[in-house]
């Protein structure tokens, strides 16, 4: 596999570029919580449950706070604008019907959404039997210094044990792993993106798996 | 995630749960994989946590704004028919596979907005099995799926105990929360079970029975056993 630096563009890891640390995750990550981190958390969740009431102001809210993360969910995995706004057309409706659902104590809410549209987009892409996108040299944004409060909400302690954990790993199951997260690659596409055998690619990954899952286990 | 991980047969690890939550697999493996969290509540709560743990990676995407009227163009269509495709199923299921993926709690049931067009038919579509392995039973019962009229049929009599149902359930796209889906009844001496969606439902998606309470799971969720599951493929 090609040597490559991971997401040298991405909110965490500008930081981690900002801050010069030798570790790729643990530094990156901020305290659990910020009260910017909370407000915002707090702004999205009330707009997602008056969106269960079918508030529309709400919707509109909503859509305002959340319309460009989902839309990059989109644009990585469809990997062309169009497709990427019909899907995400496609997610707010889905989300307009299913917010009622959503339980404020427990998912984290940006996360709740961002599944939904990664979701939506990886049926979009196998159903339309396009290719997965080409191999990202991970997205070169490194003006963006400052995560979005959006953004500090997904990192919080789960996030740091996760990262934690993913930094132990080799850099290879490392890879695969966030390939099939951000690019929703099934294992044959990652075996064939990395021009390796099936039964190597999941090899190193169930092995990744393996260890992510211990890791992240530890303190349970 | 403090169960202990067990090697498969082949001397894997056994990370299923995981690789569904990514997105991992495909074909057969998936479908097994579909098939244990449905039986396995347990499992399906570890699929859950894997879930929430990988969604902390959202963090990295960068964000990109889409064009600037698509907002509206969405807003118009909140009252217009319900998407298309998987997301689409009646509230009730949509609810369910909430409940499904652990995100139960205050459920809205929306009354469906106007129905959408009947999706155009082209020609007769082609017939689909799904070969069940029921519990108890050596061989498969090979089932029918006729999309044009959303229903689903096989060889009967179904061995359903006193005062329960059984409740037909699909997963469909990469969603893996059961859809809830008719109870089975008797047809002559066959059994079938209303099998409805928006859109056909395509080769691969995983159908199971489990038994419920009469009238049918009351959460939108299985609650009772799974005894049977399928794969539906094109016959």
């Amino acid at each position: 596999m090609r040597e490559r630096r991971q997401s040298t563009g991405d909110a965490l890891n500008s930081r981690r570029v900002a801050l010069g640390a030798d570790r790729p995750y643990h530094r990156c990550v901020h305290a659990p919580s910020t009260p910017d981190a909370d407000a915002a958390r707090q702004r999205l969740v009330e707009a997602l449950v008056a969106t269960g009431a079918e508030d529309r102001s709400a919707f509109r809210t909503l859509y305002r706070l959340t319309s460009a993360k989902l839309f990059g969910v989109c644009l990585r995995i469809c990997g062309e604008r169009q497709a990427a706004e019909d899907v995400l057309s496609e997610v707010y409706l889905t989300i307009w019907k299913r917010a009622g659902a959503f339980e404020p104590g427990r998912a984290s809410p940006i996360s709740w959404l961002a599944t939904i549209a990664r979701n939506r987009a990886i049926d979009w892409r196998r159903a339309a039997g396009r290719a997965p996108p080409a191999r990202v040299e991970e997205i070169a944004d490194l003006a963006d210094d400052r995560a979005s409060a959006e953004d500090i909400m997904l990192v919080d302690e789960r996030a740091h044990r996760l990262y934690g954990c993913l930094d132990e790993l080799d850099q290879r199951q490392r890879d695969a792993i966030r390939s099939a997260f951000f690019d929703g690659l099934t294992y044959a596409e990652l075996a064939q993106r990395d021009a390796v055998p099936l039964g190597t690619m999941k090899s190193w990954i169930r092995r990744g798996l393996l260890r992510l899952k211990d890791c992240l286990g530890d303190d349970d | 995630m403090t169960e202990p991980t067990v090697p498969m047969d082949d001397g894997e690890p056994d990370v299923a749960a995981a690789e569904l939550a990514l997105g991992l697999l495909e074909g057969d493996e998936r479908s097994a994989a579909l098939r244990r969290m449905l039986a396995d509540p347990a499992f399906a709560r570890e699929v859950e946590r894997w879930r929430e743990q990988f969604g902390a990676l959202f963090a990295e995407v960068r964000g990109s704004e889409p064009g600037h009227d698509h907002g509206e163009r969405v807003i118009a269509r909140l009252d217009g028919p319900a998407p298309r495709a998987s997301g689409a199923w009646r509230p009730v299921a949509i609810a369910a596979s909430l409940v499904a993926a652990g995100l139960s709690g205050l459920l809205v049931m929306r009354p469906e907005p106007a129905p959408a067009p009947a999706p155009v038919v082209a020609a007769t579509p082609a017939p689909m099995v799904a070969a069940f392995m029921i519990e108890g039973h050596e061989a498969p019962i090979v089932a029918t799926y006729d999309s044009a009229g959303g229903m689903l049929s096989m060889p009967g009599p179904m061995p359903i105990p006193e005062g329960k149902s059984a409740q037909l359930w699909a997963i469909v796209g990469s969603d893996p929360a059961p859809h809830p889906l008719g109870l089975f009844r008797e047809a002559g001496e066959r059994v079938e079970a209303e099998a409805k969606s928006p859109a056909p439902m395509p080769a691969g998606t995983t159908f199971a029975i489990s038994i419920e309470p009469l009238g049918g799971s009351p959460t939108g969720a299985p609650t009772g056993p799974v005894v049977g599951s399928a794969t539906l493929i094109r016959a």
